[in-house]
């Protein structure tokens, strides 16, 4: 074997054995036997079947989905529904702490085609303040853009929860170190700006070189303004008592300036429970409607608005809707949703959402604004820098005005945005300098899974992996859950050359040759089209490309799913997923993780078929339709209360 | 373009340290050119890296009970200088992965658990979701040193390159504790102004003639901090029971924080105070040079030799000046399949793009290179030991009044998740350091029984810290590793 055979196939071996890596490390959700024929769907159906039926599954060779449980069982009821992960096997795979343990098991899914369910509310997730949120906050507060926290130089990252978005709940001494050293430099940089005349961010001080007399009304006008926004409510009387009496020790026994005991009072709020975690709820007790729900306060649902769809806190806006209580109806809460998803911080979440959707896998976590920095980039350095802003604006496209906010625009747009070393990839004319909307060849790319930035950035690094990015749409797009490995997978021995299909086609003897293979190559293979930088081909090591392929869909609830996909390429896979119930109930499920913090339970499953159904009615299935109904339903504006919470 | 040089001399493997030249004095002088240290402080530093120590191609060093009687195998050529110091084991077994709930059998998995001992509270939806069912020895050791009186930290927790949130070391079942990465941070939180600047002589520098000043900036530091503790006492009275334990912990880590602050006696903050804890001076205790110099990016790969060897300095200067009797260290998390070891003598790269095919991804990462498990393992195998010799060797050259090294009254323990890169979970080999104030008999390299639970060993550190426990993790694996002591 020449040297140049040897090392093909020796990253050939690697590639497979990181594929390896990866399956293996994404699942084990259920303890499902091995790989013998048992890939389940996520949640099976409103059964109490599941960890015998819901994700059982077929026979170990048919290669075959399961159907995910015999519907029985009461919906509502505080039961346990699907399955995911929490039932069999013994892994409970709850995330820490925190109050997202909440009332039946995780779950289910719209249902899309059973019986309409009443819509109701699981717990309130109280978490911390994800990395960004707290960026764009300290940026919207103190005016410092440099994203201390996630930033190139920032800390040592939350881990992705089981939703597969990073929800952080727990706290390590490392956060409150951080928290507090990050605190007191951000404040004290903005006291230096202050004084030398400029307002940074909503850090203002009420006065000028006030009396002593005056100086107890200024820091309370500090406190009520810049706490109202730093807490995201009301400053209750307690706390003002509390940060005045700050002040004043600040002021006189330490003898600080009266700036810099203004900026005292800054530092502990930027420490404050109620500006690091979501809770927004203040001192008062919930009261308990008859359906032992509690409504979320109207600067809860404003709060929950700007981190759902802003990465961020609320802004004058949203506090002034809040403070007249004009966050209550759906009409209400839909305008202010539309309002926000125009504006231009909504490619924050927009961002960050679809990001860990569709690249999250098992622990790995992919940063499109690093892979610049990643030493084996194929990539020119500008097109690596430009995958977050492709990325990043293709997706605004698509939810904002005037883009028609459906997934099949999502999934199937024949248009990308492209600096100059992008659109060489994609084979047009690039602008001299900047990004902009160039128009593709609708046979060869179809919506954002033949982008560069899913393409490229899907392993981070620029080799195609058929196996990654088929994972990414049978588990992230169509929210399949795919049974472990077997132990002692044996190593495959690739064949000698050959194009990248051919490479990894070789588990035809393989124990997870049918069941789990079937799953996962075919949608893979339909991208062989690109090569690792999300180039089109034609040809792979001199050998026409074949991109077709069939797989079954994930049952996503009795009687739903299960669909087969057959294509010739990835346009034509696109074009079924996008208007398949599948996709369509998945990215719905999908989002409401995103925005609850936690696994959607029995008790949301009402207002994700209501927001199913609301997206269903547009043609392409609207996007923005289904979040703008998520957000104004009653899972969004309600919360049981948590264990043990006084009431 | 595969090629490279795997030839070790020993001044290569030298180099591989990532000191180069720097480091050729330290390893070769006088180890007691520095006194600095009070005497008789014992020290736990611990080294942990993935994918194995060995590989299918490399040998564990021979085995023997005197320096005499046995050799270092080649990959461990860089611990030479330190033989008599040494105790190899070869090797531990990770029952707790194999008993309990894991997110799977390999030894990628082990890393939540090898330095807890105990079966997981749960198996997470992947190997970064483990959760410990205990704490690790790391934590357990500092905070029985402080609950007697020690005022320093509890441990110092540091990485590089961890791009996994797979956790080592763990405050208590469940909860992770998350070592810091960067070491300009470490430096900043836990050094700066607590530790006499380098003296151009060797006699302690003299506090500056000053009269006593109140600190306001300090001051108003507690005074902050207690309001946010009022904060959190009110916050965690509305919440729910599992928020509530939760919001309470922050609230003690708040106090923490509040805590050093008293115990800093400095007169301001920066300024090179008169704390208690400053025992000496000379370069070998002061501050790493590098710790105030210009900073390299500390999550960029390539800089890992010069970020591990600044953390391993800044550690090493922690202990001289009593700021923590407890150090861990760890590079590269559970898998590292994105680890690069691209510096010299490696060189690692990707292969470039390859005609035809655009295929490369990290066929030079760890983890691929761990599972070829041959020749290009034993390079990083290579330079992992010579981590821990870098380590051994600037603890052997600083030492205290009575002329003994930091070394004798500490112990060093390297450890990994697996014992080759394919995933073995039993005979993990250690290698151990120091003897720990006279506790453990150095200078052998031992086989031990194959299922020798490594809670022996975990056992034996904490009783070799002076704080003993009959057991550690779950108490079914039985006692110590009295071989150990000889």
């Amino acid at each position: 074997m020449s040297g140049t055979r040897a090392l093909e196939n020796a990253m050939k071996v690697q590639k497979l054995e990181r594929s390896w890596q990866l399956v293996a490390t994404l699942l084990s959700l259920a303890a499902v036997s091995a790989c013998t024929g048992t890939v389940s769907d996520v949640g099976g159906g409103p059964a109490a079947t599941n960890s015998a039926g819901g994700v059982s599954g077929l026979a170990g060779t048919s290669g075959s989905i399961s159907n995910g449980g015999s519907s029985v069982g009461g919906v509502g009821a505080a039961g346990a529904i699907g399955v995911v992960g929490s039932a069999a096997g013994g892994g409970t795979s709850t995330t820490s702490g925190g109050s997202n343990a909440s009332s039946g098991g995780v779950a289910a899914i719209p249902d899309v085609s059973g019986t309409p369910v009443p819509e109701s509310a699981g717990t309130l997730v109280m978490r911390r303040l994800t990395y960004r949120e707290y960026d764009h906050m300290v940026a919207r507060l103190l005016g410092d853009t440099t994203m201390p926290a996630s930033g190139p130089n920032g800390w040592s990252a939350d881990a992705v929860a089981d939703t597969g978005f990073v929800s952080p709940n727990s706290v390590a001494s490392y956060h409150v170190t951080v928290y507090n050293q990050s605190a007191n430099a951000l404040v004290d940089t903005a006291l230096k700006a202050w004084a030398a005349g400029q307002k940074t961010g909503l850090f203002v001080i009420p006065c000028t070189n006030p009396t002593a007399a005056q100086e107890t009304a200024c820091a309370t006008s500090f406190i009520t303004t810049f706490g109202k926004q730093a807490y995201r409510r009301p400053v209750a009387p307690a706390e003002q008592a509390d940060l005045l009496s700050l002040f004043s020790t600040v002021r006189s026994t330490d003898q600080l300036s009266f700036t810099d005991a203004i900026g005292a009072i800054a530092k502990a709020m930027l420490q404050s429970p109620n500006f690091l975690y979501h809770w927004e709820i203040g001192p008062t007790k919930p009261a308990l409607g008859a359906d032992g729900l509690a409504p979320l306060t109207s600067w809860q649902v404003a709060s929950r608005l700007a981190t759902s769809l802003w990465e961020s806190m609320p802004d004058d806006t949203l506090l002034a809707a809040a403070e007249k209580n004009e966050l209550a109806t759906p009409a209400q809460i839909t305008a202010q949703a539309q309002r926000m998803l125009a504006d231009p911080q909504a490619s924050q979440s927009l961002y960050s959402f679809h990001l860990q959707w569709l690249f999250n896998m098992g622990f790995h976590v992919t940063d499109l604004g690093a892979i610049a920095a990643k030493p084996n980039s194929l990539l020119t350095a500008a097109a690596a820098a430009g995958l977050q802003n492709e990325f990043t604006q293709f997706i605004a496209s698509v939810y904002a005005p005037p883009g028609d906010g459906t997934l099949n625009t999502l999934y199937t747009a024949p248009y990308a945005f492209v600096n100059q070393d992008l659109a060489a990839i994609y084979g047009v004319m690039g602008p001299a300098s900047g990004f902009s909307k160039v128009n593709l060849d609708p046979t060869e790319r179809a919506g954002i899974f033949t982008q560069v930035a899913f393409l490229a950035g899907i392993e981070d690094s620029v080799a195609d992996n058929p196996i990654y990015r088929g994972l990414a749409i049978y588990t992230k797009a169509l929210c399949g859950v795919m049974a472990p490995p077997p132990p002692n997978v044996p190593s495959v021995v690739f064949k000698d050359m050959g194009t990248t299909r051919q490479a990894y086609d070789t588990h035809g003897s393989s124990a997870c040759a049918t069941s789990c293979h079937s799953v996962f190559d075919p949608p893979g293979f339909a991208f062989e089209n690109y090569d690792g930088v999300g180039k089109y081909r034609t040809t792979d090591a001199g050998q026409p490309v074949d991109a077709t392929g069939t797989f079954t869909g994930p049952v996503l609830a009795p009687g739903s799913g299960g669909t087969v996909f057959k294509f010739n390429n990835a346009i034509e896979l696109s074009k079924q997923l996008a208007a398949s119930p599948e996709a369509q109930a998945c990215v719905d499920r999908q989002w409401a993780r995103y925005m609850l913090g936690r696994m959607e339970t029995t008790a949301d499953q009402g207002s994700l078929q209501t927001a199913f159904k609301k997206g269903a009615e547009t043609p392409g299935f609207s996007l923005r339709d289904m979040l703008v109904t998520l957000l104004s339903s009653k899972a969004f504006l309600y919360r049981q209360p948590s264990a043990g919470e006084p009431i | 373009m595969m090629k490279r040089d795997l030839r070790f001399s020993r001044r290569n493997l030298l180099r591989t340290l990532g000191a180069g030249a720097a480091l050729l004095p330290l390893l070769e002088s006088d180890p007691a050119d520095a006194q600095c240290l009070a005497g008789g402080i014992k020290r736990l530093y611990i080294f942990a890296w993935p994918d194995g120590m060995l590989s299918s191609t490399n040998s564990w060093s021979a085995t023997g009970n005197d320096p005499s009687s046995w050799k270092l195998a080649p990959f461990q050529a860089s611990l030479q200088p330190y033989q008599s110091d040494l105790l190899l084991l070869n090797g531990v077994d990770y029952k707790f992965l194999r008993d309990g709930p894991a997110s799977e059998r390999t030894g990628h998995a082990c890393l939540p658990g090898m330095l807890t001992g105990a079966l997981y509270k749960s198996a997470g939806s992947s190997t970064a979701g483990d959760v410990a069912g205990g704490p690790s020895v790391d934590q357990f050791i500092g905070s029985k040193l402080k609950a007697g009186g020690y005022g320093g930290l509890v441990s110092l927790n540091q990485g590089a390159f961890v791009e996994s949130t797979a956790r080592l070391s763990w405050a208590a079942a469940g909860q992770a504790v998350i070592p810091d990465f960067d070491p300009y941070h470490v430096f900043n939180t836990y050094i700066k102004g607590k530790i006499t600047a380098p003296a151009s002589s060797g006699t302690p520098a003299t506090p500056p003639a000053t009269t006593p000043t109140v600190d306001y900036v300090k001051a108003s530091q507690k005074s902050i901090l207690d309001a946010v503790m009022a904060d959190l006492n009110r916050f965690s009275n509305v919440v729910g029971t599992a928020d509530k334990a939760n919001i309470d912990r922050h609230l003690s880590y708040v106090r923490d924080i509040e805590a050093g602050l008293a115990t800093m006696t400095g007169t301001g903050t920066g300024s090179t105070g008169t704390s208690a804890a400053t025992t000496g001076s000379g370069a070998a205790c002061g501050v790493p040079a590098a710790a105030t110099a210009t900073p390299v990016a500390f999550k960029n790969t390539d800089n890992i030799p010069v970020i591990a060897k600044l953390h391993m300095d800044l550690a090493i200067a922690a202990f001289a000046a009593d700021l923590t009797r407890v150090a861990v260290m760890q590079i590269g998390d559970q898998g590292a399949a994105h680890l690069i070891l691209s510096w010299a003598p490696l060189n690692f790269k990707s292969g470039g793009p390859n005609p035809g095919d655009a295929n490369t991804g990290d066929v030079n990462g760890l983890h691929a290179i761990a599972h070829r498990n041959v020749a290009d393992k034993v390079a990083c195998d290579t330079w992992f030991q010579s981590q821990i010799a870098y380590v051994i060797g600037q603890m052997k050259s600083i030492a205290d009044p009575s002329g003994k090294s930091m070394l004798d009254s500490s112990v060093v323990v390297g450890m990994n998740n697996m014992r080759t890169g394919t995933h073995e979970t039993t005979g993990v080999p250690v290698v151990m350091a120091g003897s720990c104030g006279g506790y453990f008999k150095t200078g052998r390299s031992l086989a031990l029984p194959a299922g020798t639970p490594n809670n022996g060993l975990l056992i034996a550190l904490c009783n070799a810290m002076g704080t003993p426990t009959q057991t550690f993790g779950d108490a079914m694996y039985g006692g110590e590793l009295s071989v150990l002591k000889g």
